[in-house]
C-alpha cells in the first residue's frame, strides 16, 4: 500500500454543526488553511477521524466545497498580511458570479464560513459581491437591500449628514 | 448583514471607493463606526495622494513592457522580507507578483505615512481636508460708528483665543482705528463670525477721548499701519490677556474687560512677538534688538514714558523696558518671526528661542543665558515665518531611497525624539520652504554652534517647487503643511515639504457672501489653524469633524475662515441681516409699547378731567 498512489484520492470526513458527515477529497479540503493546519497539527495517522466544524452547517459547507472543487487548481493564496493591499477591482469571474447568486442569508453564511475556514479566495469573492451590492446606492437603498434598521436619532442623522456634506453630488 | 463582524465589513469596505464609504456611514451606527475606521481612511488618503497616483501611472507603463517580471524580481530582492519557501516552490509568477505587490504596497504606504509613532490622526478628517472643496467665510467687518456702512476698518493683525480643548474660540484683532475687535470664531454665542466685543477707539494707540473722534481715528490709523508687522498680536489663553505691539509700545490688554493693563516701551519699533504662554516670558523683537518681557511683572500703569534710551547694563533702564536679562542687539535689522520651541516641560523646556527675519540666518537663543547668542543657522533666504512640527525630521536620503525606504529604517528615524523647524521665506525672488531638524542626537540636528558645517541630512530647502513668489506664512495643518505666498495662493504640501497635496487661490475660493466679493489680488498674510495641537494633549483625533479649519488674515486686512466642504462654515453677513431684522423688530415692539403707554396716559388724563368736571370746576 503505497502512499503515492493513494495521495490524489485520499479523502477526509468533516462533521458540520447539524451533525452531517461529508466526505471530501483531501486536496479540495486543503483549500481551507484552517483544515490544512489542523491536519498538520494532528498528524497523518489521525486523519481518519472526522473533523468537527462547529461553525458551519451542511448546506453552507456543501457550497464551500463546491467552490473549492472548482478552484482546486488555483495557486494557493499568497501568505502574509495583505490587508493593506487593496485591489479596487471588484471584477468577479463568471463562474464565481453565478456561484454567488444565492439569497443574502446564504451569502453571508458563506462569507462567515470562508472567514472561519480561512479560504481567502472565497472570502474575497464574497466580499466583492457584497461590495458590488453597495456600490452607487443611497443610504436608504442600502438599508432596504440588506434590511438594516436605521438606529440613528434624527439629530444624529442630521449631524452625520452635515459632516458628510462635502461628499455630496459626486 | 448584522451578523457580519466588523473585520469582515472592513474587508468589504476595502473594495469600495470613498464616496460609497461615506454613504455607508449614514446607514446605521454599526456602519458609521466601521466606515470611519482610521486605517481604512489612511489607505484611502494614501491611494489618492499625489505620490501614489504617480507611482501607479508609472507601474501601468511598466506593466505594458515584457520586462515586468524582471522588475518584480528586482524589487523582491530589495525587500528585506525573506520570501517564504512555500511560495518559492510554487514557481507561479502570478503568485510571486501578487505577493510582491502586497509587500511593495505596504512599503509605499509606510514611506508615504506622514504620521509618527504615537500620533493619533483622524484620517477621515484628513481625507476631507485633502479632497473636499474649499470655502471661505469672512468675518463681519468692523464699522466706523453706526452711520456709515461702506467704510470698514481693516484688521492690522490677528490673534486667536483658544478654549481649554485647544479649539479656536475667539478671534482677536487690532483694528486700524486703534481699537480691538473680538469675533466669535466657534459659535459659542450662536453668532459665529460676528463681532462680539469692541474696545474704545484709540485704545491701543493711547489716543484718549480728549481728542475728537475724527482726529483719534486718523491719528490711530497712521500709528497702527506704520510698522506693518505681521506677528504683532499674542494671546495668552491662560491669563486671558492679549499683547499688542504698536510701534515701539507693547500693550498688555485684559481681554475680559478690554482695558489696557500695562504699556511697555521699547527703544525701536516692535516687529515680532513670540507666543505668549504664562509664565514663560514673551520674546519681543524690535527692529534692532530682542527683549524678554516678563509677563509676571506687576502691571505698571502707563506712565508718561513714550520712549526710552537703550543703554545696556543700566538697571533702571532694564526695569523700564521690562527685560530682566538685558537685551540682545541684532547686527541686521528686522526680526519677523520668533519661535519658542514647543517642549513638554514647563517653562518652555530649555528655553529654545529661534528668530528669523529679513536677515539670511536664523538665530538661536537659550532663555537661560538670554542675551548670549547660542548659535545661528544659515538659510540664505529671507524668512518671514517660523513654525515647528513636534515630530522628528526625516532625512532626505532616507526618504528618497529607491524604490522606497525600508520600513524598519523609517520607523527608527521617526522614533528619534526631536522636532522640525519649518521656515518660509523668499530666496532670490522665489518662495522658499525650509525644514530643519532639531534633535537631541547631535548627528541628526542642525548644529547651532558651528554654522559653517551643516550636515546635508539635517535640513531640506524647497526653493524650486514651493512658489514663484515670496512665502508669507506657514503652519502645520493635520498631517500636512499649509503656506501662503505673495500671489494669494494657499498651498498644502505633505510634511516632507515638497509633495504637493492641493492648492487654491484666496481670490478664487467660493466665498460665503457673494455681496462682498474680494477685490482681486488679495494675499494671505497670516494663516492660523483653528486647532492648537500644543494645547491638546494627544486627543487630536477626538476633535469633532469640521472643527479643524484655517483662519486667515489677508493683505486687505480682512479676516476669514477657510473651511472644507460645500457649505461655508458660517455666514456672517447673513447673521448681520438677521441681527438687523431683530433690531428692527425690537424698535417696532418698542414703538407699540410706547403707543400703548401714551394711550393709557391720555385715557387717564381724560378720566381725571371728567372726574374734576363732576366737581363743577
Amino acid at each position: 500500500m503505497s502512499a503515492a498512489t493513494e495521495q490524489p484520492k485520499q479523502t477526509l470526513t468533516v462533521t458540520t454543526n447539524d451533525n452531517v458527515d461529508i466526505v471530501v477529497e483531501r486536496e479540495i479540503l486543503e483549500r481551507s488553511v484552517l483544515i490544512k493546519n489542523m491536519i498538520g497539527d494532528v498528524g497523518e495517522e489521525q486523519i481518519d477521524t472526522a473533523i468537527p466544524l462547529p461553525n458551519v452547517n451542511e448546506p453552507v459547507m456543501k457550497k464551500v466545497i463546491e467552490w473549492c472543487e472548482h478552484h482546486r487548481k488555483d495557486p494557493p493564496a499568497p501568505e502574509g498580511d495583505d490587508s493593506d493591499s487593496r485591489k479596487k477591482s471588484t471584477d468577479i469571474d463568471e463562474w464565481d458570479q453565478k456561484f454567488m447568486q444565492v439569497d443574502q442569508e446564504m451569502l453571508f453564511e458563506i462569507i462567515l464560513a470562508a472567514n472561519y475556514l480561512d479560504i481567502k479566495g472565497l472570502l474575497d469573492v464574497g466580499c466583492k459581491t457584497v461590495a458590488n451590492m453597495i456600490k452607487g446606492k443611497s443610504p436608504d437603498e442600502i438599508r432596504k437591500t440588506f434590511n438594516i434598521q436605521n438606529d440613528f436619532t434624527p439629530e444624529e442623522e442630521d449631524q452625520i449628514r452635515r459632516e458628510n456634506e462635502w461628499a455630496e453630488d459626486r | 448583514m448584522d451578523a457580519l463582524p466588523d473585520e469582515i465589513l472592513l474587508h468589504i469596505l476595502s473594495y469600495l471607493e470613498a464616496a460609497d464609504v461615506v454613504t455607508l456611514q449614514q446607514v446605521s451606527r454599526q456602519f458609521l463606526n466601521v466606515a470611519r475606521d482610521k486605517t481604512l481612511w489612511k489607505q484611502l488618503c494614501f491611494e489618492h495622494s499625489v505620490t501614489e497616483t504617480r507611482r501607479r501611472r508609472q507601474l501601468l507603463f511598466s506593466s505594458m513592457e515584457p520586462r515586468l517580471v524582471q522588475l518584480v524580481q528586482a524589487l523582491s530582492s530589495i525587500t528585506s522580507r525573506p520570501t517564504n519557501g512555500h511560495v518559492s516552490d510554487m514557481s507561479d509568477t502570478e503568485t510571486q507578483v501578487e505577493v510582491n505587490e502586497a509587500q511593495t504596497n505596504c512599503a509605499f504606504l509606510a514611506s508615504w505615512d506622514p504620521t509618527c509613532p504615537g500620533e493619533d490622526v483622524n484620517f477621515y478628517q484628513d481625507f476631507i481636508q485633502r479632497h473636499a472643496s474649499l470655502t471661505v467665510s469672512w468675518f463681519e467687518r468692523a464699522r466706523y460708528g453706526r452711520s456709515d456702512d461702506n467704510l470698514h476698518h481693516t484688521a492690522t493683525g490677528m490673534g486667536i483665543f483658544f478654549d481649554d480643548r485647544g479649539v479656536a474660540n475667539k478671534l482677536v484683532a487690532p483694528l486700524e482705528d486703534g481699537s480691538i475687535g473680538i469675533w466669535d470664531a466657534f459659535g459659542s454665542t450662536g453668532r459665529q463670525g460676528n463681532i462680539i466685543a469692541r474696545s474704545a477707539v484709540g485704545l491701543l494707540t493711547n489716543k484718549g477721548p480728549e481728542l475728537d473722534y475724527k482726529t483719534r481715528v486718523n491719528q490711530s490709523q497712521s500709528i497702527m499701519t506704520e510698522t506693518d508687522a505681521v506677528e504683532c498680536v499674542s494671546i495668552d489663553n491662560q491669563q486671558k490677556k492679549g499683547f499688542f505691539a504698536v510701534q515701539n509700545v507693547l500693550n498688555e490688554v485684559d481681554l475680559q474687560t478690554l482695558q489696557i493693563v500695562s504699556r511697555t516701551s521699547y527703544p525701536f519699533p516692535i516687529t515680532a512677538l513670540s507666543e505668549a504662554a504664562h509664565p514663560t516670558p514673551l520674546t519681543v523683537g524690535t527692529n534692532w534688538t530682542l527683549h524678554l518681557h516678563d509677563t509676571r511683572k506687576p502691571p505698571s500703569f502707563p506712565s508718561s514714558i513714550t520712549h526710552c534710551e537703550l543703554i545696556s547694563g543700566n538697571p533702571t533702564n532694564s526695569l523700564q523696558t521690562g527685560d530682566f536679562g538685558g537685551h540682545a542687539s541684532l547686527s541686521q535689522p528686522g526680526p519677523l518671526s520668533i519661535l519658542h520651541l514647543p517642549t513638554t516641560r514647563e517653562w518652555g523646556g530649555n528655553g529654545d528661542i529661534w528668530v528669523g527675519g529679513r536677515f539670511t540666518s536664523f538665530l538661536n537663543y537659550d532663555r537661560r543665558f538670554f542675551p548670549r547668542l547660542r548659535g545661528t543657522v544659515h538659510s540664505g533666504a529671507k524668512l518671514s515665518c517660523l513654525t515647528a512640527l513636534p515630530h522628528p525630521f526625516i532625512p532626505l536620503d532616507v526618504r528618497l531611497t529607491k524604490p522606497y525606504p525600508p520600513p524598519g529604517l523609517l520607523r527608527e528615524v521617526k522614533s528619534v525624539s526631536g522636532c522640525t523647524i519649518i521656515a518660509a521665506g523668499e530666496y532670490k525672488g522665489k518662495g522658499s520652504l525650509e525644514l530643519y531638524s532639531v534633535a537631541k542626537d547631535p548627528s541628526r540636528s542642525i548644529s547651532c554652534s558651528h554654522s559653517s558645517r551643516m550636515d546635508q541630512n539635517t535640513f531640506y530647502q524647497n526653493r524650486q517647487t514651493a512658489s514663484s513668489s515670496k512665502l508669507l506664512s506657514v503652519v502645520p495643518h493635520g498631517t500636512r503643511l499649509v503656506f501662503s505666498d505673495g500671489d494669494g495662493n494657499l498651498k498644502w504640501v505633505e510634511r516632507d515639504g515638497f509633495t504637493p497635496v492641493r492648492q487654491c487661490n484666496i481670490n478664487n475660493i467660493a466665498s460665503s457672501n457673494q455681496r462682498e466679493q474680494l477685490e482681486q489680488g488679495d494675499i494671505v498674510r497670516k494663516i492660523s489653524p483653528t486647532i492648537n495641537p500644543s494645547l491638546l494633549d494627544r486627543s487630536y483625533a477626538n476633535i469633532p469633524l469640521g472643527m479643524d479649519n484655517l483662519l486667515v488674515w489677508t493683505g486687505d486686512g480682512r479676516l476669514g475662515m477657510v473651511g472644507f466642504g460645500k457649505e461655508p462654515v458660517f455666514k456672517a453677513q447673513e447673521m448681520d441681516e438677521i441681527a438687523l431684522e431683530a433690531r428692527e423688530k425690537k424698535t417696532m415692539e418698542k414703538e407699540r409699547q410706547y403707543g400703548a403707554e401714551m394711550r393709557r396716559a391720555l385715557e387717564r388724563q381724560a378720566m381725571e378731567l371728567r372726574w374734576m368736571r363732576g366737581y363743577g370746576l
